[in-house]
Formats: structure tokens, sequence, C-alpha cells
């Protein structure tokens, strides 16, 4: 027998190989009962009460915005800042309430001072409204269209934010890096980067923040904040899987239309009384 | 002890490190310690709006939800397009051995090295998050992004050009060449990604089209030659490496790279211009008529197209001006009318909305105006360009290794070469 | 010929320098063949095996618990969006406390406004017994010009208030109950208002006609806010 040579015959190599395969199927496993501290912990601080009894999959979330109804109040913008720890900025709104003044020859201005977060002055503040006559005007309830087709999910670099299963855009806010191609990307303005000094209610600054249908109330059975202050019924929520939810009621009206269809995104907030206007 | 550094032998035996860079300093000629002691100064100025911009100190900056890409995007998209287009011209001889363009082989490297580190380094204090960035982009891929392809090419690209150019100092010149093939592939789909981050946003319509990615390429291939052509005369004028073939071949090179880029320039604007001011597609016409006709006209006519194409065009192309200071004046007129249109792009695309934004109506047009924090970042951005290019052209061994052995030593020098003076550097 | 002769006749045909490099290598290893020296054997294999499960366990761990933390989760954090507390009550919840401001309020114009319109975020207040004790806070007095202060924009059909000339702003509620929209309109005055003397030259605490209480003493403007009667018998102010 001579001393050269390992003592392991290739063999004994191949069964090791194989015998390490059901190893890392085991250890996958096992990992998921001994996991990081720091996923352990965030694991336990989420209620299961809510895990347990809200099934994603069973809802499909719209909401409706009347423009005939909508009386420019703005209770809604401030409820909003108030249930989502919004920046108080008059500059950076979840939802927000736009008047539209259309003018003799069609032209349609639109102002929206502080977000319509105080209401409105009697006559539009909007650049060359002045002096103008107005043919009609009306407001329009402006919110994260929570589209189908969203482009600000396709074009974020790492995937931090997303469709839920039940139709509701939402912003990781530990994965995003505050990089703004959201915020470029929204066709229709819904989004703003958090600014440093400010939080999410997820606790971060710097990062992209939307409208979230007020996920943590429809959660739990409740209306969104803005379209429970609303005091004339200006705003509709509910679920689309339901045939007897008012959304369905609002959406089925031949009135209703999405705003800016030319962009393919899809949206989920149908409008009712903007037939005059072109997109 | 004597200490050679590549092509520069130090005046002394030096008794420490510090002993030896003070040697150095003080026996430098005293232009060159001027220009480094100026270049040095605008670093330090960009390096102290750096560290004010750190998080969480992004207020510095002026964007806003309606306005969110300013000037350290434009920076980022400039220098990152120069690196390829470094690369592009350079292809011609690394890649594809024309050798009127070998000359072009190390200088190129370094600068699109450098300029892709410093494109970096911009990126990294205007995102929020750039460590998120990295992790994010590998845990949590997305591919119907462009800016995570963008990531992809720029950071493949990064490895591609420091294999570039390690390999070329310790000469491992296979590897040398296996990287310059990879680079100037990736010269031309890097860009062309950069070009898709903005060209998939519908919602900006004077961005959306086929049109901006080819026009980033072009963009990318003018700068880098625009760039060759400032170091160029350079070298030619400070008598630095390898100057006797610039006149005769380098220089003729980047005259017609450089035009054929000017006027394919002039093509491509002229569609974009002409298609969007008949365009039906909401808010396209407003912007580009802003563009042409309203408030950036005055820095479109006169800096973007008089002073950055049909001026250097005209150096180019009449027999008078093909001198050297015709090329660098070509050069520069070309870079600065460049970083002029990347800036008109970023801001025309932004600049005519077609909503509110998170709530604020800007009418009729959004406002952004760069901070000084932002506007010394970008100074010092330069700055540490030119600095360290600088210091690695006269510290480092700029002969060119393929070019060298395939040409013959003996060149005729024409008769607009001024006569030899006392060597600057 | 041995099978060890064969393979290297084998291996010798192969052309280029590896054939004799491969010549170096021993085809076969060298088989125990003691009884000790096979348990030996034995458990050296077995130990190795051992080494390697156990090394592929803290691997595989490792980077399953470092995609856990650091992966792409939407789910987990869609849950932790809708982890977060409201601060808006669930609506009807107010009842239960207040009944007798909301039957007033279900039976008048104003019954599909919610309550925090109003008065604002309450679900603390509604989940709190020692807040429930104390009064709600009244809304400011402008909150009534919020909604029914006139603008352009507003529905036709919304009562809507030109407030410069409705009776004396900012006091709604000395004429409007909030919640049953009852309207108390002050009485009108009886007397024509043309060369009179101040208001308050007869109607003093001692004059002709007492101040009712909650009429502060004021100049003659603040009483005819309210007491004029406009030229085509209608209250002024009113639309």
């Amino acid at each position: 027998m001579s001393g050269t040579g390992p003592s392991v015959s290739r063999r004994g190599l191949l069964k090791t190989g194989l015998l390490a395969l059901p190893a890392l199927a085991g250890s996958r496993f096992l990992s998921a009962w001994i996991s990081s501290p720091d996923a352990a912990a965030a694991n336990a601080a989420e209620p299961t009460v809510i895990a347990t009894v809200y099934d994603p999959s069973l809802h499909d979330w719209a909401f409706a915005c009347d423009a005939t109804r909508c009386i420019g109040c703005g209770l809604c913008v401030e409820a909003c800042k108030l249930e989502n720890h919004v920046p108080l900025e008059p500059e950076l709104n979840r939802t927000w309430v736009e008047r539209h003044t259309v003018t003799e020859d069609g032209s349609v201005l639109i102002d929206s001072p502080h977000a319509g977060i105080d209401g409105f002055p009697p006559e539009s503040t909007a650049e060359g409204a002045e002096g103008r006559n107005a043919r009609e005007a009306y407001f329009v309830p402006r919110l994260c269209m929570q589209c189908d087709s969203p482009p600000c999910v396709s074009v974020c670099p790492v995937s931090a934010t997303y469709k839920s299963e039940d139709g509701v855009v939402l912003v990781d806010a530990d994965r995003c890096i505050g990089c703004g191609y959201c915020v470029v990307a929204c066709p229709y303005g819904a989004r703003y980067i958090v600014p440093s000094g400010e939080a999410t209610p997820a606790g971060e600054s710097g990062v992209a923040d939307k409208c979230t249908f007020c996920y943590h109330r429809i959660t739990r059975g409740q209306q969104p904040a803005c379209v429970q202050v609303c005091p004339v019924d200006a705003r509709v929520f509910g679920d689309r899987n339901d045939p007897a939810s008012a959304v369905n009621v609002a959406i089925s009206d031949e009135r209703a239309r999405v705003l800016k269809p030319e962009q393919g995104t899809e949206p989920r907030v149908f409008y009712l009384g903007l037939e005059g206007e072109e997109s | 002890m004597a200490v050679h550094v590549s092509a520069h032998d130090l005046i002394e035996a030096p008794r420490t490190v510090l002993w030896a860079v003070r040697l150095e300093v003080i026996s430098q000629p005293r232009p060159l310690k001027l220009w480094l002691a100026f270049l040095s100064v605008l670093c330090l100025v960009g390096a102290v709006g750096a560290l004010i911009s750190l998080p969480p100190g992004w207020e510095v900056f002026g964007t806003s939800p309606s306005f969110e890409w300013g000037i350290l995007i434009t920076a980022y998209v400039f220098f990152a397009i120069t690196t390829s287009g470094l690369c592009l011209s350079s292809s011609l001889g690394t890649v594809f051995g024309i050798e009127r363009f070998l000359p072009l082989e190390k200088r190129h490297a370094i600068l699109a090295l450098l300029s892709l580190i410093t494109a970096f380094g911009i990126i990294a204090l205007d995102l929020h998050f750039p460590v998120r960035m990295v992790f994010g982009a590998v845990l949590s891929p997305s591919p119907f992004s462009p800016m995570w392809w963008m990531g992809v090419f720029y950071g493949a690209y990064l490895v591609f050009l420091m294999a570039e150019v390690g390999s070329m100092f310790t000469g491992h010149w296979s590897i040398h060449r296996l990287s310059c093939v990879l680079s100037s592939i990736t010269a031309i789909f890097a860009p062309l990604t950069l070009g898709a981050v903005f060209a998939v946003l519908a919602a900006h319509p004077f961005w959306h089209g086929a049109l901006t990615p080819p026009y980033m390429i072009l963009s990318a291939f003018v700068s880098g030659t625009a760039l060759l052509g400032i170091v160029f005369y350079c070298v030619y004028r400070f008598r630095l490496t390898d100057f006797e073939r610039t006149p005769t071949l380098t220089m003729p090179a980047l005259r017609f790279l450089l035009s054929l880029g000017l006027a394919a320039t002039v093509v491509l604007l002229a569609m974009k211009i002409v298609s969007g001011l008949q365009s039906t597609i909401p808010g396209l016409a407003e912007a580009t008529e802003a563009l042409v006709a309203g408030p950036l006209a005055l820095p479109f006519w006169v800096l973007r197209i008089g002073l950055g194409l049909v001026v250097p065009l005209v150096l180019l192309i009449v027999p008078r001006t093909r001198t050297p200071i015709g090329l660098l004046a070509a050069s520069c007129l070309a870079y600065v009318g460049l970083f002029a249109d990347r800036t008109l792009f970023v801001h025309t695309g932004q600049m005519v909305p077609t909503t509110a934004s998170a709530g604020v109506v800007s009418s009729p047009f959004a406002e952004y105006t760069p901070t000084l924090v932002e506007l010394s970042i970008v100074i010092g951005a330069f700055a540490f360009v030119a600095l360290v290019y600088t210091l690695a052209e006269r510290y480092l061994d700029m002969t060119p290794h393929f070019g060298h052995r395939r040409l013959p030593v003996e060149i005729e020098v024409t008769a607009w070469v001024p006569a030899p003076t006392e060597g600057v550097l | 010929m041995t099978r060890r002769e064969s393979l290297r006749g084998a291996v010798s045909r192969l052309k280029g320098r590896g054939a004799d490099a491969l010549r170096a290598i021993p085809l076969r290893p060298t088989r125990p063949t003691t009884a000790r020296g096979a348990s030996r054997a034995a458990l050296k294999v077995a130990a190795l095996v051992a080494a390697l499960a156990v090394a592929l366990f803290v691997v595989g761990s490792a980077a399953a618990a470092f995609y856990d933390q650091y992966g792409f989760h939407p789910e987990r954090n869609a849950r932790s969006w809708a982890a977060l507390e409201p601060s808006y009550a669930d609506q009807g919840i107010c009842q239960t406390c207040h009944a007798a401001q909301h039957a007033s309020q279900a039976a008048s114009r104003h019954h599909a406004v919610s309550c925090e319109s109003c008065h604002g975020p309450l679900a603390a207040h509604a989940a709190d017994e020692a807040s429930t004790s104390l009064p709600l806070e009244e809304p400011p007095a402008t909150i009534c010009a919020t909604c029914h202060a006139s603008s352009s924009g507003k529905p036709v059909g919304f009562p809507q208030v030109e407030l410069a000339t409705h009776y004396r702003s900012g006091v709604c509620r000395a004429c409007h109950d909030a919640h049953s929209t009852a309207v108390v309109r002050p009485p009108e005055v009886s007397h024509p208002l043309g060369n009179l003397p101040a208001c308050i030259t007869c109607h003093k605490p001692e004059g002709l006609k007492a101040l009712p209480t909650g009429h502060e003493r004021a100049a003659d403007a603040v009483c005819l806010g309210c007491h004029a009667v406009g030229a085509d018998g209608l209250h002024a102010g009113e639309r």
C-alpha cells in the first residue's frame, strides 16, 4: 500500500455531495426559525390580528371622485395630513383639491392654493384667470391613482415600490434609496420625497411617500380618512369585488372616466363630472 | 538611492515620503504649481459642498416634487456620457486597430476612469441612500427599470475600466486588449440605458420617445472627443509624452471625429425640435416652445447652438482654423455646449408640468434654481478630474504601447508647428 | 494486463504533455487492507462528511437569513403598512356615547357629515376612557366657513353664503345649530331704521327694551348686522 494520495475515494466525495443537498434544504427551513435578531424583532412587532383576519387577495380596492359634488372645503387634505403624518408644508401632499376654471374659449385654468387645505378664495388664483370670464368651475379631488400598470413601480431600480394583491401601490421605506425616479415617473404627480426632519409613518426621511388609500384603515374595514371626513360624499371608496359597493355604483355611471387615459396607466381612481376635459 | 517615478526622476535621494513630496512640489514649474493650486482650491470648495449635503443634509438642494432632478443629475449624466464617449472615440484605435487613433490609447482610459468615478461620486451625493442602491440592485433587482440596467452597465463599465487601466500599467496586454473590447461594447450600451432612463417617462413628453437614447450616445461621442481634443492640445502645447505625433496624427483624427459628431448632433437636434413643435402630445409643444422661444431661448440659441455647434463646426471645417488652437477652441466650445445641452435637456423635460405635483400647481413653468451647494459640488467634480488627470499626465508613463511599436520613428513635422521652446512640464 | 496497466496505456495514447502529468497521479487510491485501517478510513470519511454538512448548514442558514432580512418581501412590507394605528375613529363609534347629538344630526341636512369632519381625529378619544369623561373641544368658530363660504367652483345647489354680508360672520353658532342644522333667526326689527338714535339709547338694561343675554354692548353696526330688514323684506345678507 503506497503512502501517497488521499485516503478518500472519488466515490466518497460524490456521496458527500449528494448528502449535502438535503443538508442545504434542511438549513433553509431551519433558518426560518433561527432568523437574525432584527428580522425576528420585526416579525414580532406586526400584530397577528391583521395577518390572520385580512386577506388581501379577497379585495380589489377602488376609488371614485365626484367633481359635481366637491365643495373644495379641504377637510380631506387636512384629514390625510393628520392621519398619515404627512409633512404639514403646503408643498407636500398625499391628496389635494384643485379648482378647474373653464374659460369661455374652453381652456382649463387650474389653481390649488396650499393644496386646498384652507378652502379656496372666491375667485380663481390661477395664472391668467384674472379678468377672464369663467364658463364654469368645479373642484377636483386628486390623489394617487393606484394604477394597475404603474409607471412608478416599473422604474424603481431597487423594487422598493410595489403593488399589493388588493391593488394598492405601496413603498417599502427600508428599501427606497430616494433617487426620485418614481416621483418623476408619475404622470399624476402623486409622489414626493419626505424631507429630512420629517418622517413617514414608517419612520424614514429621504424616501418616497404617497397616498396608500389609508392601507392601515381599509385593512381594518374602515374608510380612508379623506373619504370619512368628506361632508358631501364627493369621495367614494370601496371594494370592486363587492357588487353592491358604492364605488361600483359610481364606476358604472356612464360619466365615469379616468385621468390621462392615453398614458396607459390604468388608474383605479375614477372621476365623475370631468366630461368637458380632454385629459 | 535614486527614485524613478515612471517618466520622471526625483531630484535627490528622499529621506521620507513627505520630504520627497516636498522636493517634488518645489521642483515643479511655476505655471504647473499655480494650476494645481487653483484646482485644489476648487476641489476643496466641492468637498465642503459635498460634506454639507451628506445625509441628512439633502435639503440644501434646490429640488422639489415638481422638479426632482436638478444640476447634480445633469452633472452625473454629463460625466457618465463623457466616460462612454472617451471609449467610443478611442475604440477605433484600441479595438479596431485603426492606426490614426492609436495615440489616444492610454490617455482615454485614465480620463474615462476618472470621469466615471466622479460620476459615481456625484450620484452618491444625490441619492439619499447610496449604499442601499448597491445592495438593493443585487438583492431585489428590477429588470423593467432602465435605471437598474444603467447601474448594471455602469458598474460593469467601472470594473472593465479598472481592469483596462490596471493592465495598462502592469503590462498585461492581453487583459488590456480584452478589457478594451469589453469597455467599448459597454460604452455603447451604457449611454443607451442612460438615455432610456429619460426616454421611458411618458409623464415628461420632452424626454419621451425613441430619439433620446441614440441622442445620448451621440452626445457621449461628442463629449468624449471634445475632451480628448482639449487634452491633446495640452499634450502638444506642453510637449508631454508622445507629443510629436499629435499635430499630424491625433489632431486630424480628433478633428474628423468631432466634426462628424457635431454634424450628426445638428441633424438629431433639428429632428427633435421640429417634431416637438408640431406635436399634439399634451405638453410637448409647450416644452419645445419654451426651449426655443421661451425662457430657455437665450441659453439654447447662444450657448447650445451658436457656441456649442455652429462655431465649433466652422472652426473644424474651415481650413484656416484647422490648427491646434482651432481644435482647442472647437473642443472647449463643444464641451461647454454639451454641458449646456444636458442642463437644458433635464430642465426642459421638467419645466412644463402636465399635472400638479404633490398638490403644487406650477403654472406656466415649474421653477428650479441650483443652490450654491449643488454648484460647488459640480465645480469640485470638474476640478477633481482636471487635478487628478494633470498629476497622472505628469507622473505616469503615457507612451502608447501598441501605437508605439507599429509606427515609424521619424515623423515629418509640418510648417505650422511652432519651433520647440523650453519644456514647460 | 492489470487494469492499472491498461489504463496507463490509454493515458499514454493521449496527445499533449498532460499525459505525463497524468501518469504521476495514482489512478486508484490505496485501499486499506487491515481491519483497523478500514475502520480508521471509515472514521475519516464520516468526519469529513459531518464537517461538510455542518459547513453547508451554517452557510446555507446564514445566506437564507440574510435574504430573509434584506431580500424582497412585499407582502411583509404591506403588513407593516397595515399595522399602523389610525388617528381617525371608526365611523359610527361616536354615537355609542354621544347618542343625542347623533340623533339630532341623523335627521338633519348634516346627516352625511361625519363627526370628525368638524371635531378632528378622535380615535384616541374614543379608545381612552380617561379622555371620554372630559367635554369634547368645540371646533373653532371658522369651521362653518370652511364649507359654506361662497366661492366659484362650488356646486350651484350647495348652501353658500357671502360671509361679508351675511349677518355677523364668525358667530355662526349664534343662529345655526351645527348638529340639527336648525336655524334660529334673529327677530325682525319691528320699527323702521332711518333717522334713529343709536340702538343702545333704548335697548339698555334700564331702558325701553332690554338687551337679551349674550348680546354684548356694541356699536349700532353690530346690532344691525343681524336685526336689519332688507329691502325685499328678507333678512339682510340672506340668499
